[in-house]
C-alpha cells in the first residue's frame, strides 16, 4: 500500500488552519469539510497512529497537511512550546484555529478519586483555557485569526450527574466571553461552540437517544457560525432555547429532573 | 438529527429489537466484548439478515471507520478504511479522472460491504465483480490458528493482517459475508473515465426474446446493460419493459465539464403507516418504469442518473410500509435464463401477488472472485415483493423451487428467508467457507443456512 504524498498539495496555500485535539470526532468532521487543495491543516494530537490516520484522510481529500504536531495538551508547562511548533508547521499566522480536545469523566469516580478528578480538570479546564490565552496573544499580535473553542451545554448550568465536566466547560465559557472583546478589538475573533449530546467516541458509554447529533451536524453549525461571526453557538440549535429554559428552573425542581 | 431511525436492514422487515452494537471509530479499536459472537455491519443496505447478529450476539458497527488511507491518481489506486462509502470514493475519484470499476445499484454501500457481498453491477460481462478489483485487504480475526498458511499475511500495524489475491483466505473473504474476519481496510483499483457522463439509450421491448436480442446487439460495446421488466400483467412470450444500455462518454476535446457530483437525495420518504405498494399501485409503478420519460435515441447524462436511479429518493424502501418487502434475486445459468424468468413471472401472476420492478441482468464468463460469489455465466433476475405474510412466503418458496429446477441460486445480500437446503445446493463450496470462518463471528443468515452455532 502506498504512502500519502503531500508534495502535490503543497502549492500556493490560501487558507491555514490549526486544530488542537485533531483526533476528536467533531474536529474530524470539521477538517473534512475544510480539506481542499490550497488549504493547509496543522494537526495537533497525542496519538501518533491516530494523527497519522487523520492526516492520510485529509491529504487524500486534497489538503496540505504537514507531519502532525504530537503533543499531550494536558501538560500545562509544555503548552507554549506546543503552540510554537504548531505555528512553525503552519508557516505563518493561521486563519482559523480550532480547540477541540476534552474527555468526559465519570462523575462518580471523580467524586472519590482525587487524582482522577485533578487530571480531568487539567484536561478539560486548565489546558484549553490556558491554551486559548496563548492563542489569543498570538491572534492579537498578528491582528487576525478566528479562534473556535468547543465547550458544551453542560457549562450553562451545573448538574449533579456531570458537575466536574460542566464546571470545566463553564469556566471555559466565561473565559472566552472575556477574550472575545479583546480579540475583536485587534482584528481577530473568538467563537464558543456549545454542543449538546454528540455521537462520538467520547459519549461511547452513554445510551444514545434521538437527541444525539452527528459530528457532521456540529461541523456544519460551526461553519455557519464562522461565516456569521457568531459569538456563541449552540448545536443543534434547539439547545439554545432548551438551556435558556433550564437555567430558569428553580433549584429544587431542577435537582429532581432526570438529567 | 441522525440517530433516530432504528437500524433495520434495507427490507425493513419487522425486527425483534435492537442488537447490542459497538461503534468502531479507529482501526485499532476493539470490535466486540470478549467472547461474544458478533457480525460486522456497514451501511445496512443489504435486504435481509446477512448483517444481523444471532440471538444474544452483537454488531460491530464499522460505519464510522471511514477514512481514506492513501490515493494514487497516477495509477487509480485508492486505499481506504472499510466504512468508506462508495459514493465518497466516486466524489474523490471523478475529478481526477477515475471511477469505480464495478458498482452496485446504490452507491451507499461501504467498501467492506461491497467486498463481503462481492457486489456486481450492470457491467459484469466486461468487469466481473467488485472483488476482481481489490488489490489487497486488511482482515482482523480473533485467531489465525487452524488456517492453512499458504501465503504471506503481513501485519498492517493496526491489529489486522494484509490478505492478497492468491490466498485462499482472500477468495473466502470476497463474498464471504463478513464471516472470515472483519475487513478493516482495502486497496481498490479504479478505472479511467473522461468525466462524469454516460451515453445511455433505452430500447423498449415487448418480449424477453426482444430483450435478449437487444442485449446481443449491445454487449460488450455498451459496457452497462440491464433490462427493466414489467412484473405485472403480460404472459409468456409477451413481457414488456425497457432495455437500457450505457457506456462512459468519450470526450476527446475535454468538453465534459466537471459536473458536481450528485448531492444526497433531496426528497426522503418519511415512514408511512400503510404500504403504498398494493396491486394497482404496483401496476402503475411498473407502467411508469415501462414508459420511461426519456426520449428515444442516445442521451448523455450524469452517471448517477443511470447507475443509481433509486439513490435520488432517500430511504425509498419506506414506501413499503411497516411490514417491509422481500427481494427475490436469483442467478440462472445461460441455458435456462429466459425460460426461468418466464417461469418466475408466470408464478407471480398465478398467485396474484403484487410485484414492482423485475430487473434482468446478464453475467459473463469471468470466473468468480470469491467462494460464495453470486454471479455465474448467464444472468440474474430480481423482483421486489411487498411482505403480505404467508402469501408471500408461499410464493417465495415456489420461486425457490423454480430457481433450483433451473440450476440457479439466490443472492445472500438480498435474502431474509432462504432455506438451508436452498442455500447449500446453490453454493456447494459453502463448507470451505465454514472451515475458514472466524469462530467468534456468526450472522443470523449463516446460522440459518448452515446450521452453525
Amino acid at each position: 500500500m502506498t504512502f500519502p504524498s503531500n508534495d502535490a498539495n503543497a502549492s500556493r496555500i490560501t487558507r491555514t488552519i490549526v486544530v488542537f485535539g485533531a483526533t476528536s470526532a467533531i474536529a474530524g468532521a470539521c477538517m473534512r469539510r475544510w480539506a481542499a487543495p490550497a488549504v493547509r491543516i496543522v494537526i495537533v494530537a497525542r496519538s501518533a497512529e491516530r494523527a497519522s490516520s487523520v492526516r492520510g484522510d485529509l491529504i487524500a481529500r486534497g489538503a496540505d497537511v504537514p507531519p502532525p504536531v504530537l503533543a499531550d495538551l494536558t501538560e500545562i508547562e509544555g503548552l507554549e512550546s506546543i503552540v510554537e511548533r504548531a505555528w512553525a508547521a503552519a508557516e505563518g499566522p493561521p486563519d482559523l484555529i480550532l480547540v477541540a480536545h476534552g474527555t468526559l469523566p465519570s462523575q462518580s469516580r471523580a467524586e472519590s478519586d482525587h487524582a482522577y478528578a485533578a487530571a480531568n480538570w487539567a484536561a478539560n479546564a486548565t489546558s484549553p483555557l490556558l491554551l486559548a490565552m496563548l492563542l489569543g496573544r498570538r491572534i492579537e499580535s498578528a491582528g487576525r485569526g478566528t479562534l473556535v473553542v468547543i465547550t458544551s451545554v453542560a457549562g450553562d448550568r451545573g448538574r449533579r450527574s456531570n458537575a466536574l465536566y460542566g464546571a470545566a466547560k463553564g469556566a471555559l465559557n466565561v473565559f472566552l466571553d472575556g477574550l472575545r472583546p479583546r480579540l475583536a478589538a485587534s482584528g481577530g475573533w473568538v467563537m464558543t461552540v456549545r454542543p449538546g449530546f454528540v455521537d462520538s467516541p467520547m459519549t461511547g458509554e452513554l445510551k444514545k437517544s434521538p437527541l444525539f447529533a452527528s459530528p457532521e451536524h456540529v461541523a456544519r453549525s460551526i461553519d455557519r457560525g464562522i461565516e456569521r461571526r457568531s459569538s456563541v453557538i449552540y448545536t443543534p440549535a434547539l439547545w439554545r432555547g432548551l438551556m435558556t429554559t433550564l437555567k430558569l428552573v428553580p433549584e429544587r425542581l431542577f435537582w429532581r429532573l432526570p438529567i | 438529527m441522525s440517530i433516530s431511525d432504528s437500524r433495520r436492514s434495507w427490507g425493513r422487515l419487522p425486527s425483534t429489537g435492537q442488537p447490542a452494537s459497538k461503534r468502531v471509530w479507529w482501526r485499532d479499536d476493539p470490535l466486540v466484548e470478549d467472547g461474544e459472537l458478533f457480525i460486522a455491519r456497514g451501511n445496512l443496505r443489504s435486504y435481509g439478515d446477512v448483517a444481523d447478529p444471532v440471538v444474544g450476539g452483537s454488531v460491530a458497527d464499522l460505519r464510522r471507520l471511514d477514512r481514506f488511507i492513501s490515493v494514487d491518481w497516477e495509477n487509480g489506486i485508492v486505499s481506504a478504511e472499510a466504512g468508506v462509502i462508495l459514493e465518497a470514493i466516486i466524489r474523490l475519484a471523478l475529478p481526477n479522472g477515475w471511477f469505480l470499476p464495478v458498482t452496485p445499484g446504490t452507491a451507499h454501500v461501504t467498501l467492506g460491504g461491497a467486498i463481503a457481498n462481492d457486489v456486481h453491477g450492470k457491467n459484469h460481462i466486461v468487469a466481473g465483480t467488485f472483488g476482481h478489483h481489490v488489490r489487497a485487504l486488511s482482515l482482523r480475526r480473533s485467531t489465525w490458528a487452524d488456517l492453512p498458511q499458504t501465503t504471506d499475511r503481513p501485519e498492517d500495524g493496526f491489529g489486522a493482517r494484509v490478505i492478497s489475491p492468491g490466498d485462499p483466505l482472500f477468495r473466502a473473504t470476497v463474498g464471504g459475508l463478513g464471516l472470515t474476519g472483519v475487513i478493516m481496510s482495502a486497496e481498490l483499483q479504479l478505472r479511467r473515465v473522461e468525466g462524469p457522463l454516460l451515453d445511455v439509450e433505452d430500447i423498449r421491448f415487448r418480449s424477453l426474446r426482444e430483450a435478449d436480442q437487444a442485449f446481443q446487439a449491445s454487449s460488450p460495446a455498451w459496457e452497462y446493460v440491464v433490462a427493466w421488466v414489467d412484473a405485472t400483467g403480460g404472459k409468456r412470450g409477451r413481457r414488456r419493459g425497457w432495455f437500457t444500455r450505457a457506456r462512459h462518454s468519450i470526450d476527446p476535446g475535454g468538453k465534459q465539464s466537471r459536473h458536481p457530483s450528485a448531492s444526497q437525495g433531496g426528497l426522503a420518504l418519511p415512514p408511512v403507516p400503510v404500504s403504498l405498494i398494493n396491486g394497482p399501485t404496483a401496476r402503475a409503478f411498473n407502467a411508469v418504469v415501462a414508459r420511461k420519460s426519456r426520449p428515444s435515441g442516445v442521451q448523455t447524462v450524469r452517471y448517477d442518473k443511470v447507475l443509481y436511479p433509486l439513490d435520488a429518493v432517500g430511504e425509498w424502501s419506506r414506501a413499503y410500509g411497516p411490514h417491509g418487502f422481500f427481494q427475490h434475486q436469483c442467478a440462472l445459468p445461460s441455458a435456462g435464463l429466459m425460460d426461468g424468468v418466464e417461469a418466475i413471472l408466470d408464478r407471480i401472476a398465478t398467485r396474484s401477488h403484487p410485484a414492482v420492478l423485475g430487473v434482468l441482468k446478464w453475467f459473463g464468463e469471468i470466473p468468480a472472485a470469491g467462494l460464495l460469489s453470486f454471479p455465474r455465466p448467464g444472468g440474474s433476475f430480481a423482483v421486489d415483493l411487498p411482505n403480505r405474510g404467508s402469501a408471500t412466503d408461499a410464493l417465495l418458496r415456489d420461486l425457490d423451487a423454480i430457481v433450483a429446477e433451473y440450476g440457479g441460486r439466490l443472492y445472500p445480500a438480498k435474502d431474509a428467508r432462504m432455506s438451508a437446503s436452498m442455500f447449500q445446493q446453490g453454493y456447494p463450496d459453502w463448507r470451505d467457507l465454514e472451515a475458514m470462518r472466524d469462530p467468534q463471528i456468526l450472522s443470523a443468515f449463516w446460522q440459518r443456512v448452515s446450521h452453525s452455532r
